[in-house]
């Protein structure tokens, strides 16, 4: 699989969506009944959830790290860091492996499949009001009937609060 | 002009110049009024150039308000190595008013007016120039005696290639034949990128072995083989530098290469000055090297800045061709140090020459020096000059080590999917699969000791290089030392030796300044004068051993302790043990030393040499006596990607404790556990009391594990002991390091992960951290949540747990009074 890098937004935040094409292939996903979209280029792998090792004095939503083939990665659950309530897993659950620089994977209730969505079909992220973040939100796919969120993987695992991991052993 | 005043200004120039080479040869680097007296000297000789050409050439001027401008800097402190600084701005002085001497002297000479001579390029300060000398006096084209030297000299140092002295230099009208060495500005091709990366590596081998083939020489100044020795490398990294046009680098080399020549010719004799002059060359070299390192991290930033070598260019031509000595130069040098001359710690004087001493300087010392003789003798080390090691003709390559690194990640995997299938049901049921399955562990295995092998790198050459850092501390100290060394064969995974390489010199240095007494002072203790230093290595308890000792004045604990006091490390009620007390000087900001020189005393080496010792997951313990002297004992692991580690769980989690600090593992008595008002559990183990740490609690896994129930592991943790509560001890077990990547470097007690035999991810823990961790908990009286982490156990449940919110309150003490545990 050849890896692009796609165009990252600007350093202030702003999406150029206008200057950016953000048509193409994402894999999409369920948190709760929210379905979400990531590019298919930044996922490496796709496995069913298994053992997490624990990795104590960190965020909530760092569950721990895992054994990828020798390497050791760590894994995010997505629906605590998008604040949902914890639930269950299942045989549905999955960790998608994403390249974000580094190797991380995140937990999902369930894997769907790939669509193709052209950028026509890709508006702009609603503006909620401050009090939501949309920073990481490429933009609001539509796929037939239905809207899926595009997310900016890159942004919502390497936002300031990862980066304070670094910072809660010496808390 | 008329001869009058010029006769007048000639003898004010001379009387200037020699009032001073006296002043600058009697006073020393902290003189300030004495060196301001020296730059009023040289303002005036400047000032007098301006006006009268004859009387102070150009060259001359400008060489002076060179020096002049130097002389600034040391005067206003701008200088980093103060004396040494000075003692070449001596050396360059004199040089110059005894050059002005003979040319002024001379009744007849005549010599004619400079010569070639630029000067100073890309405005660099440093004195770029030669031989002065001319235009005295108008007289006529023979040049007198005197003359001739000064002359032939401009004309010698000027050209690349040696010309016999006493050449008589074209007049006034021909430029000199030889130029002086003019440094251009190094641009270096990216696209070479990978041939400079070479030079570097190499061209620093061989400066680690020109260092030690010095004190070779240094040992035995008639042994040509030994000369040829230290000719080789400068030769070779003559070669490499012109190949890539680092002009600088190929010039010195060059002009190095022609002085050892003489020696090895017998044209020369190597004297301790000729030694020293050529250990500066080496600095320099290093310097210069360092300087197109430096250009390796940004290959197009276009021009490289290096240090100047147009006056050691020009000092080593002059030394060869007779006009200056390197004698004098170094007397210049070692007359700074207070006190009584230093010795060389030369490296076991297993032989009792020290002869070089004999000829050189003012070291009266010299027969201490051999007093180092006999007490070297004893003990069994192998001279510094590893008689075995570098054979011609070895056979190496060079590897990159990320490929080293990537076939050790790949072989750990292998040992590991081998086990598994090695395990499995099937294999083990099937008699004849199963011998094939072990003759497959079996080679793994070897594959496995091969793999480790290769990084495998012996200690001796990082052990030699302290010899010259021995001979260079002591003499600075005023102290003699003597270093010997034992183990250099011990091999130590090659990323330890880099690492362990800063440390050892600090400990060496310290060793030195702190540990070994001034003469005098040894004397009176009926010592030897001689202080010993002794580095080993070599293998303890499936562990490495580096241990470095010296019989110095030991470490007092009194002493240590009131400085803790008073810089507020800890406060005066404290009680330390004695190795509590030796640890303090582990504190940052520590230093015992009332004067900080320029070596050591700032108070940051020896905390950074514990962090390195911790990283490479090493320990460090002192033995000391006062007034015998103190040891330095580091323990490391063997490699650094496979660790011997105990398995153990904590609910359902299992983490590994590296076997280096396991001291013992236990399952107490209840009478043996004492709970302590503010400090948690202590056990009792045979009157030492030991804090014990709940690992469920500290990781908010489990509520509190009972020690009387389960099992608790006694550890090392910065010379103390500490024990960990835990559930279970499932077995010891050879795990491959992993690293968790840079997020989670700053936890508190996990010092990385590993994979287990089955695959799955643990833990490793570090002992200080754990530590920490637990003293911050007790004292802020708040216990570490895991955050609806705990007990994740059996169901796979995110929910908030249940059981964690109405866990019991602290252990209430009993009717036993606190106990008071230092737990720093």
């Amino acid at each position: 699989m050849t890896t692009a890098v796609l165009e990252q937004p600007t350093s202030t935040g702003e999406l150029n969506e206008s200057t950016r094409d953000l048509g193409g292939k994402y894999l999409t996903f369920m948190l709760d009944d929210e379905e979400y979209g990531i590019e298919i280029l930044k996922v490496r792998e796709i496995i069913g959830i298994m053992d997490i090792t624990k990795v104590p004095q960190t965020p909530d939503f760092v569950e721990g790290v895992i054994n990828l083939r020798g390497k050791v990665i760590p894994v995010i659950d997505l629906r605590t860091k998008f604040g949902l309530a914890r639930t269950e897993y299942n045989d549905q659950t999955c960790i998608i492996v994403v390249d974000v620089g580094m190797m991380m994977g995140i937990i999902v209730d369930t894997v769907q499949e790939v669509h193709d969505i052209p950028s026509a079909n890709i508006e702009p992220p609603p503006k909620l009001g401050s009090a939501v973040d949309t920073s990481f939100i490429l933009g609001m796919g539509k796929v037939k009937d239905d809207v899926k969120i595009l997310l900016d993987i890159d942004k919502v695992l390497t936002s300031e609060d990862l980066v304070a991991l670094r910072h809660f052993g010496e808390e | 002009m008329s001869r009058q005043t010029q006769a007048d200004r000639t003898s004010k120039v001379q009387s200037l110049f020699s009032k001073l080479a006296e002043t600058i040869g009697r006073i020393d680097a902290e003189d300030l009024s004495g060196l301001a007296q020296v730059h009023g000297w040289c303002e005036a000789l400047v000032e007098i150039g301006l006006t009268d050409r004859a009387a102070v050439s150009e060259e001359v001027a400008h060489r002076i308000s060179t020096l002049a401008r130097q002389l600034e800097a040391l005067i206003l402190g701008e200088v980093a190595n103060a004396n040494e600084t000075f003692a070449e701005l001596r050396a360059a002085m004199q040089q110059l008013a005894a050059e002005c001497a003979t040319a002024l002297g001379g009744s007849a000479d005549s010599t004619q007016s400079a010569t070639s001579l630029t000067t100073d390029q890309s405005g660099r300060t440093d004195d770029a120039i030669v031989i002065p000398m001319e235009g005295f006096s108008d007289e006529s084209d023979a040049p007198g005696e005197n003359g001739v030297t000064a002359g032939a000299a401009a004309a010698e140092a000027d050209t690349g290639s040696l010309e016999p002295a006493g050449e008589t230099p074209s007049t006034e009208s021909a430029p000199a034949t030889r130029e002086a060495y003019v440094a251009e500005p190094l641009k270096l091709d990216p696209k070479e990128i990978e041939f400079v990366k070479g030079f570097v590596e190499e061209a620093h081998e061989h400066v680690e072995a020109i260092e030690a083939a010095v004190l070779e020489v240094e040992r035995c100044p008639g042994d040509v083989a030994k000369i040829d020795d230290l000719f080789r490398p400068f030769h070779t990294i003559k070669g490499m530098a012109g190949f890539l046009n680092l002009r600088d680098i190929n010039c010195l080399t060059h002009e190095v290469e022609t002085l050892l020549d003489q020696g090895r010719k017998g044209k020369r004799a190597v004297t301790s000055g000729v030694i020293d002059l050529v250990l500066s060359v080496v600095d320099l070299l290093k310097l210069q090297i360092a300087s197109v390192a430096e250009w390796l991290t940004e290959p197009h930033k276009g021009v490289i800045a290096q240090p100047p070598v147009a006056e050691m260019i020009d000092r080593l031509r002059a030394v060869v061709a007779g006009r200056l000595d390197p004698d004098a130069l170094s007397t210049a040098r070692t007359a700074n140090p207070p006190g009584g001359a230093p010795t060389p710690a030369a490296p076991p004087a297993t032989q009792a020459q020290a002869k070089p001493e004999a000829n050189a300087t003012p070291q009266t010392p010299a027969p201490a020096a051999k007093t180092a003789g006999p007490s070297a003798a004893p003990s069994a080390t192998q001279p510094a000059t590893p008689s075995a090691s570098p054979k011609p003709g070895d056979q190496s390559i060079r590897i990159d080590t990320e490929k080293l690194d990537a076939l050790i990640d790949m072989v750990g995997e292998l040992v590991i999917a081998q086990t598994l299938v090695s395990m499995s049901g099937d294999i083990v049921s099937n008699p004849k699969l199963s011998r094939d399955v072990t003759q497959v562990t079996k080679i793994v295995r070897d594959v496995q000791e091969l793999a480790m092998a290769m990084r495998m790198v012996p200690i001796g050459p990082t052990f030699q290089k302290m010899a010259r850092l021995v001979r260079d501390v002591s003499r600075k100290a005023g102290k003699f030392v003597n270093l010997t060394i034992s183990g250099e064969d011990t091999e130590l995974d090659k990323t330890v030796i880099q690492e362990i390489g800063d440390p050892l010199v600090h400990m060496v240095r310290n060793a030195i300044d702190h540990g070994i007494e001034s003469p005098e002072d040894r004397i009176k203790a009926g010592k030897p004068e001689t202080g010993e230093v002794h580095l080993h290595a070599g293998h303890e308890g499936g562990n490495i051993l580096i241990s470095i000792r010296d019989d110095g004045k030991g470490l007092d604990p009194a002493v240590l302790i009131a400085k803790a006091v008073e810089k507020g490390i800890i406060s005066p009620t404290d009680e330390l043990t004695e190795q509590e007390a030796y640890s303090l000087i582990f504190a940052p900001g520590f230093s015992t030393a009332t004067q900080v020189t320029d070596i050591s005393g700032r108070g940051v080496g020896m905390d950074v040499v514990k962090r390195n010792i911790d990283q490479l997951r090493g320990r460090i313990e002192i033995v000391s006596e006062k007034g015998k002297g103190t040891t330095f004992n580091i323990r490391l692991p063997l490699t650094l990607a496979i660790i011997d580690g105990m398995v153990i769980r904590v609910g359902r989690e299992r983490f590994i404790l590296p076997t280096i600090t396991i001291q013992q593992s236990l399952r107490p008595l209840p009478e043996a556990i004492t709970t302590v008002q503010h400090r948690g559990e202590v056990l009792n183990l045979r009157g030492e009391l030991i804090p014990l740490i709940q690992l469920g609690e500290l990781f908010g896994l489990t509520d509190r594990i009972n020690p009387c129930e389960n099992m608790v592991i006694i550890a090392h943790c910065e010379g103390r002991l500490i024990g960990l509560v835990v559930e279970e001890l499932i077995g010891q077990q050879q795990v491959v390091i992993k690293s968790l990547g840079e997020r989670f470097e700053k936890l508190q007690g996990i010092s990385g992960a590993a994979i287990l035999g089955d695959g799955r991810v643990g833990l490793i823990l570090e002992t200080s951290g754990l530590s920490a961790a637990h003293d911050k908990n007790q004292s802020t009286g708040r216990k570490n949540r895991g955050r609806g982490t705990p007990a994740r156990g059996s169901s796979r449940t995110h929910g908030p747990d249940p059981g964690r919110n109405d866990r019991p309150d602290r252990q209430a003490s009993d009717s036993q009074p606190p106990v008071e545990v230092a737990c720093k």
